[in-house]
C-alpha cells in the first residue's frame, strides 16, 4: 500500500486530490481568520479555491508533474527509459502516458464520453421542449441543461477532440517520431477530465448546476448560484489544455518535420492545424481572462461587470467573443483538414488548388480575429461597429467558399470511392454549405437584428458544428480507425450511421430558421402554443438523431475488438501514416522517412511521398530512439 | 456522359433554382409586418435566399455529377487514379472573385437598408423601457414636446402610425427587448441607454419577447404590445394618470391587486388560479393561507425567508419598483386570492 500510494497512480491520486482539497479549504479559512473577517467559514470563497487544487492535487497524484518535480528539485533526473510508451492492455489508458498514440486515443475517447453526456443533456431539454408549458424539468433546470450541453459539446467535446485526432495523426503524418513535449501533451490530455468532472459537479452545487448559458454572460453570471464557479473553473482547466496542445503542435509542425517536408510539401491536415494552433494560441487567453474576472468578481467583489459600481458588462461580452468567434474556426479548420485528406484520398486526385487552400486557412485565420462583435449587433456598443463587423464577417465567405470549390475541384475527373468517410465528407459539404449561406445572412446587420438570440442562430450554429465539425468528426474516425486500432469498421453499419444521422440531422434543425424566423427565443423552458407543432417535430428528430449515434459506438466496440484486421494501408493513400503497419510500430518510424514530394501525387507516374532508408548502422546499434526524445520538455 | 443527360442535369439545375427562389418569395416566412422597416427586413432576407439559393443547387448537383461520372465501378482496375490536375490559376481567381464580388454588393445594400430601417422620424413619442427580472417597464416620458409621465408594466399602449423610440435600459441583468412583428430587438443593459425605433402602422396586439437568458423565469417574460387608435390610446392615457402614479389602475379605485400580479410578471414563477398565474419556479399561493406580514414580507425582502425546497431567485426589486399602494393593493389581493 505504501507503494502503491508513493508511486504515480489513482490510490496516490485519490489521496492527492483530499490533499489539495483539505490544503485549499485551509488557506481560505486561515487566511480570513488571520485577517479577522467576520465569516470565518464562507462556503463560495473556499469552493472557489478547492476546485482549482483539488485538481491540481489530483493531477500531481496521477503523476503529471513527477519527472518535472524531480527536475525541479535538483534530483538526479531519470533516464527516461520509455517504458511508458504504447498501450500493452486497456489499462494503460487509464495512466499518464506520454506516446502520442496513446494520448491521442485517450483524448477521442474522453471526447466522445463529454459527447454523449452532451447530447443526452441535449434530449432531455428537447423531451421538456416537446409540448409548450411545463413537462418535468424546473426552469433552472431547464436552463441548467442547456448550459452544460454547449459547454460539455464546446469545451470537453469539440475542440479537444481534434486536437486528439491530430495527436494521433499529426505526428506519423510529419514523419515524426512523437510530439515534440510528450510530457506536456501527457498534462493536456488530464486536464480534460478534470474539466468534465468539474462541470458534471456542478450539477450537485447548492442552487444546481451553472444556468447562464456556455456564453456565461455578466452580469447575470456575477450573481449566479454556486454551479457557475464550477463552469469558471472548468473553463480554466480545458483552456490551458488546449493553449498547451497547441504550444505543442506548433512547435512540431515547426521543428519535427522529416526530412524533406518542406511547408508547401505537409499534408492539408498539418496546415490545417497549424492554422487551428495559431489561432487557439492567441485567443484562448481571452476566454480564460473572461471567466477570471467572472471568478473575481464573484470571490472577491471586483465588480468588474456590475454598472452600480463603475462595471461594465459590456465589456464582458467583447473580451468573450473575442475568443469564441475564433472558437468556431478551432472549431472547423481541423475538420477542414480532415475533409482535405479524405476527398484527395477516396477520389484519388491531388488537392486543387493546394497552395490556395494554405492560403485560405490563414486568412481564415486572420479574418477570424476581425469579426467578434458580429454576435453583439445588439448589445449595447456603439452602433458604427457593426458595419465593419459585418463586411469582415461576410468576407470570410470568400477564403471559405475558396475551400469548398477546392473540395469539389479536388473529385473532377477522380476516381471516387464512395466509402464511408467519403459519404461523411460529401456530407459535410452540403450541410456546411447550408451553414455557410445562414452564416452569411446573420452577418448582415439588419437581419440579424430579426433572428439575433431565436432559434434561427441555433439552426444556424448546429449546421455549422454538427452538419460541420461533427461530419468532419466522423469522416476522421472512419478514415483513422484503420490506422488507430489495426481493424477495419463494419461499412453497412457506417452507411447507416450516415444517412440516419444525415436525415434526422436536418429533421431536428431545418425546422429551427422557421420557428426563429417567426419569433421564438432561444434558451427558453416554455414558448408560444403556435411552435408547438414544429417542436414537436424536432424533438422526435432528436431523439432519433441521439439513438443513430449508437449505432456507431455497437460499430467500434465490435469492430476495434473482433473487427476485420486492416492492412497498413487500406485506401492506398499517400501521406506517411499510410506508410507504416496497422497499428504503427511503437516508436512510429522504423526507418526514417524521407519526403521526397507532394503528399497527393494520385495519378502521377512514378511519383513518391516518403521514401524509407533503412537507419545508418551506426544509429542502428543504438536504442531505436530518435535523437531529440526523451530528453526535452 | 451522354449530352441527353448532360441536358436533363443542366434542366434539372435550372428548374430547382427557379421553384426554390420562387418558393422563397411566396412563402410566408415572418410574422405580421407592422412597420415599414419589417417589409424591407423581409425583402432583404428573401433576397439573400434567392441569392444563395443558386450556389447551393450548383454545389449540389456538382457532386452529384462527380458522383455518377467519376465513381469507380468494379470493372476498372483496382490501382486506377484520378487525372493529375493540380489546379488551375484562371478557375481559383474565378471563384475567389465572383463571391467577393456579390458579397460587397450584398454588403453595401444591406448597409442601406440598415440605414432606412434605422432612420430618425419627427416628434417621436419617446419611451422608457427598463426590464428587470422577468418584467418591462415602461415610462411614456413625451409625445413630440408634450410631457407625459406615465408609467406600467402592463401592457405598452401605443397610437398606431406614431413614430416610436424606446430608450432601453435594465435594471439588474442584460434582457434584449424584441417586437418579431417590427423585426428589431435591442439589448438592455444596466448602466446603457440604447435606441431603438419603429412606427406601427397597423392596429392590433403583438408580441413583445424578451430574447437575452436572464435567469429561471427567462421564458416568462413576455409582453404585449397593443397598437390603438390615437382616440383610444388617448382615452387610455386618461385612465391611467387618474389610476395613480404606477401600473394599472382600476377606473375610480385604486390599484388593483390582480393586475400587479399579472403585469409583474408574478404569474410567471407562481401558481394562483385567482390571476391565472401557472408558474411552477415559486411556491403555489394558492391556498397559501399566509398573513399580509407575510406576505409583505416575502414580496420585499425575499430572501429573508426562504420557503422551504424552493432556490433563492425572487427578485428582490420589487420593494423598490412598486409604490406603497400598490404594495398594499397586492398584499390584499393575495391574502384574499391565497386563503
Ligand atoms: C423568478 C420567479 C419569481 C417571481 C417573478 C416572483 N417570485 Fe415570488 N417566489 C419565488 C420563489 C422561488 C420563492 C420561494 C423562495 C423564497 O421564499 O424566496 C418565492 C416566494 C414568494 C412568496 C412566499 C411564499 C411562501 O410560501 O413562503 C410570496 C408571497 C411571493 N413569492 C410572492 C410573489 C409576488 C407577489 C411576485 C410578483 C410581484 C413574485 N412572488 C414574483 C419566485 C418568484
Ligand atoms: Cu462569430
Ligand atoms: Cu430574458
Amino acid at each position: 500500500m505504501a507503494v502503491t500510494l508513493r508511486s504515480p497512480g489513482w490510490y496516490r491520486a485519490a489521496l492527492s486530490t483530499l490533499i489539495g482539497a483539505a490544503f485549499g479549504c485551509g488557506l481560505v479559512v486561515g487566511l480570513r481568520a488571520l485577517f479577522g473577517w467576520d465569516e470565518i467559514v464562507q462556503a463560495e470563497s473556499i469552493v472557489s479555491v478547492v476546485l482549482i487544487t483539488a485538481p491540481l492535487g489530483f493531477l500531481y497524484g496521477i503523476g503529471c508533474f513527477d519527472y518535472w518535480i524531480h527536475w525541479a528539485a535538483g534530483r538526479p533526473t531519470y533516464v527516461d527509459d520509455h517504458s511508458d510508451h504504447g498501450a500493452r492492455s486497456w489499462k494503460d489508458y487509464f495512466r499518464v502516458n506520454t506516446d502520442h498514440k496513446v494520448i491521442g486515443i485517450q483524448y477521442v475517447v474522453t471526447t466522445f464520453f463529454f459527447f454523449f453526456v452532451g447530447g443526452l443533456l441535449a434530449m432531455t431539454f428537447r423531451a421538456e421542449l416537446i409540448e409548450p408549458g411545463r413537462q418535468f424539468i424546473d426552469a433552472q433546470t431547464f436552463n441548467a441543461l442547456f448550459s452544460a450541453h454547449a459547454a460539455f459539446m464546446i469545451f470537453t467535446f469539440m475542440v479537444p477532440v481534434f486536437a486528439g485526432i491530430a495527436n494521433y495523426v499529426l505526428p506519423l503524418m510529419i514523419g515524426a517520431p512523437d510530439m515534440a513535449f510528450p510530457r506536456l501533451n501527457a498534462l493536456s490530455f488530464w486536464f480534460l477530465p478534470v474539466a468534465g468532472v468539474l462541470m458534471m459537479a456542478s450539477f450537485l452545487a447548492p442552487g444546481g448546476a451553472f444556468a447562464t448559458g456556455w456564453t456565461a454572460y455578466a452580469p447575470l453570471s456575477d450573481q449566479a448560484p454556486m454551479g457557475q464557479t464550477f463552469f469558471a473553473v472548468a473553463v480554466q482547466f480545458a483552456g490551458a489544455s488546449s493553449i498547451a496542445t497547441a504550444i505543442n503542435f506548433l512547435v512540431t509542425i515547426v521543428t519535427m518535420r522529416a526530412p524533406g517536408m518542406t511547408f508547401w510539401r505537409m499534408p492539408m491536415l498539418a496546415w490545417a492545424n497549424f492554422a487551428t494552433s495559431l489561432l487557439v494560441v492567441l485567443a484562448t487567453p481571452f476566454i480564460a481572462g473572461s471567466q477570471f474576472m467572472i471568478l473575481f468578481d464573484r470571490a472577491l467583489g471586483m465588480n468588474f461587470f456590475d454598472a452600480v459600481q463603475g462595471g461594465d458588462s459590456v465589456m464582458y461580452q467583447h473580451v468573450f467573443w473575442f475568443y469564441s468567434h475564433p472558437a468556431v474556426y478551432i472549431m472547423v479548420l481541423p475538420g477542414f483538414g480532415i475533409i482535405s485528406e479524405v476527398i484527395s484520398t477516396h477520389a484519388r486526385k491531388p488537392i486543387f488548388g493546394y497552395r490556395m487552400m494554405a492560403f485560405s486557412l490563414l486568412a481564415i485565420v486572420v479574418l477570424g480575429f476581425s469579426v467578434w462583435a458580429h454576435h453583439m449587433f445588439v448589445a449595447s456598443m456603439q452602433d458604427w461597429i457593426r458595419i465593419p463587423m459585418m463586411f469582415t464577417t461576410m468576407l470570410i465567405a470568400v477564403p471559405t467558399g475558396v475551400k469548398i470549390f477546392s473540395w469539389l475541384g479536388t473529385m473532377w475527373r477522380g476516381a471516387i470511392h464512395l466509402r464511408v468517410p467519403m459519404m461523411w465528407a460529401l456530407g459535410f459539404i452540403t450541410m456546411f454549405v447550408l451553414g455557410g449561406i445562414s452564416g452569411v445572412m446573420v452577418a448582415v446587420v439588419p437581419f440579424d437584428i430579426h433572428v439575433s438570440d431565436t432559434y434561427f442562430i441555433v439552426a444556424h450554429f448546429h449546421y455549422v458544428l454538427f452538419g460541420g465539425s461533427m461530419f468532419t468528426i466522423f469522416a476522421g474516425i472512419y478514415h483513422w480507425f484503420p490506422k488507430m486500432t489495426g481493424r477495419m469498421l463494419n461499412d453497412t453499419l457506417g452507411k447507416w450511421h450516415f444517412w440516419l444521422t444525415f436525415i434526422f440531422f436536418n429533421l431536428t434543425f431545418g425546422p429551427m430558421h422557421l420557428v426563429g424566423l417567426e419569433g421564438m427565443p432561444r434558451r427558453v423552458a416554455d414558448y408560444a402554443s403556435e411552435f408547438a407543432a414544429w417542436n414537436a417535430i424536432m424533438s422526435f428528430a432528436s431523439f432519433a438523431l441521439g439513438l443513430s449515434t449508437l449505432i456507431f459506438v455497437y460499430n467500434v466496440i465490435v469492430s476495434w475488438r473482433s473487427g476485420k484486421p486492416a492492412e497498413s494501408n487500406p485506401w492506398r493513400a499517400q501521406t506517411l501514416e499510410w506508410q507504416i503497419s496497422s497499428p504503427p510500430p511503437i516508436f512510429n518510424f522504423d526507418e526514417v522517412p524521407t519526403v521526397v514530394g507532394h503528399p497527393y501525387e494520385y495519378g502521377v507516374p512514378g511519383a513518391r511521398h516518403g521514401i524509407f532508408k533503412h537507419p545508418e548502422p551506426l544509429a542502428a546499434a543504438k536504442a531505436p530512439v530518435p535523437a531529440g526524445v526523451g530528453d526535452d520538455d | 456522359m451522354k449530352a441527353s443527360h448532360r441536358i436533363a442535369g443542366i434542366v434539372a439545375v435550372v428548374v430547382s433554382s427557379v421553384f426554390l427562389i420562387a418558393f422563397t418569395y411566396a412563402y410566408d416566412w415572418f410574422p405580421t409586418q407592422l412597420t415599414p422597416g419589417s417589409g424591407k427586413i423581409d425583402g432583404l432576407y428573401k433576397l439573400l435566399t434567392a441569392v444563395s439559393i443558386p450556389f447551393f443547387v450548383l454545389i449540389v448537383a456538382f457532386m452529384v455529377f462527380c458522383l455518377v461520372e467519376f465513381r469507380v465501378d468494379p470493372s476498372d482496375p483496382p490501382d486506377k487514379d484520378g487525372e493529375p490536375i493540380h489546379g488551375s490559376t484562371r478557375i481559383e481567381l474565378i471563384w475567389t472573385g465572383v463571391p467577393l464580388l456579390v458579397i460587397l454588393l450584398l454588403g453595401i445594400y444591406s448597409w442601406v437598408v440598415l440605414d432606412k430601417v434605422e432612420a430618425k422620424q419627427k416628434n417621436p413619442m419617446v419611451i422608457n423601457v427598463t426590464g428587470q427580472q422577468y418584467i418591462w417597464n415602461y415610462e411614456y416620458v413625451k409625445n413630440g414636446s408634450e410631457k407625459l409621465g406615465v408609467k406600467t408594466s402592463s401592457d405598452l399602449v401605443v397610437p398606431v402610425n406614431k413614430p416610436l423610440e424606446f430608450r432601453i435600459t435594465s435594471l439588474d441583468v442584460i434582457h434584449s427587448f424584441w417586437v418579431p412583428a417590427a423585426r428589431l430587438k435591442r439589448d438592455a443593459t444596466a448602466g446603457v441607454v440604447t435606441p431603438l425605433r419603429f412606427t406601427p402602422e397597423k392596429t392590433g396586439s403583438y408580441d413583445i419577447v424578451c430574447t437575452e437568458l436572464c435567469g429561471v423565469g427567462h421564458s416568462t417574460m413576455r409582453g404585449r404590445l397593443k397598437v390603438v387608435s390615437t382616440a383610444d390610446w388617448v382615452k387610455w392615457l386618461k385612465a391611467q394618470k387618474s389610476g395613480g402614479a404606477g401600473g394599472g389602475g382600476t377606473p375610480g379605485g385604486g390599484p388593483d391587486g390582480k393586475q400587479i400580479f399579472t403585469s409583474n410578471g408574478c404569474g410567471g414563477c407562481h401558481k394562483l388560479a385567482a390571476a391565472d398565474g401557472a408558474g411552477t419556479t415559486g411556491p403555489a399561493l394558492d391556498g397559501a393561507g399566509l398573513s399580509a406580514d407575510e406576505l409583505r414580507e416575502s414580496i420585499v425582502d425575499p430572501g429573508a425567508k426562504i420557503a422551504n425546497g424552493f432556490p433563492n431567485v425572487m427578485p428582490a426589486t420589487f420593494g423598490k419598483s412598486l409604490s406603497k399602494e400598490e404594495l398594499d393593493a397586492l398584499v390584499k389581493f393575495l391574502a384574499e386570492a391565497g386563503k
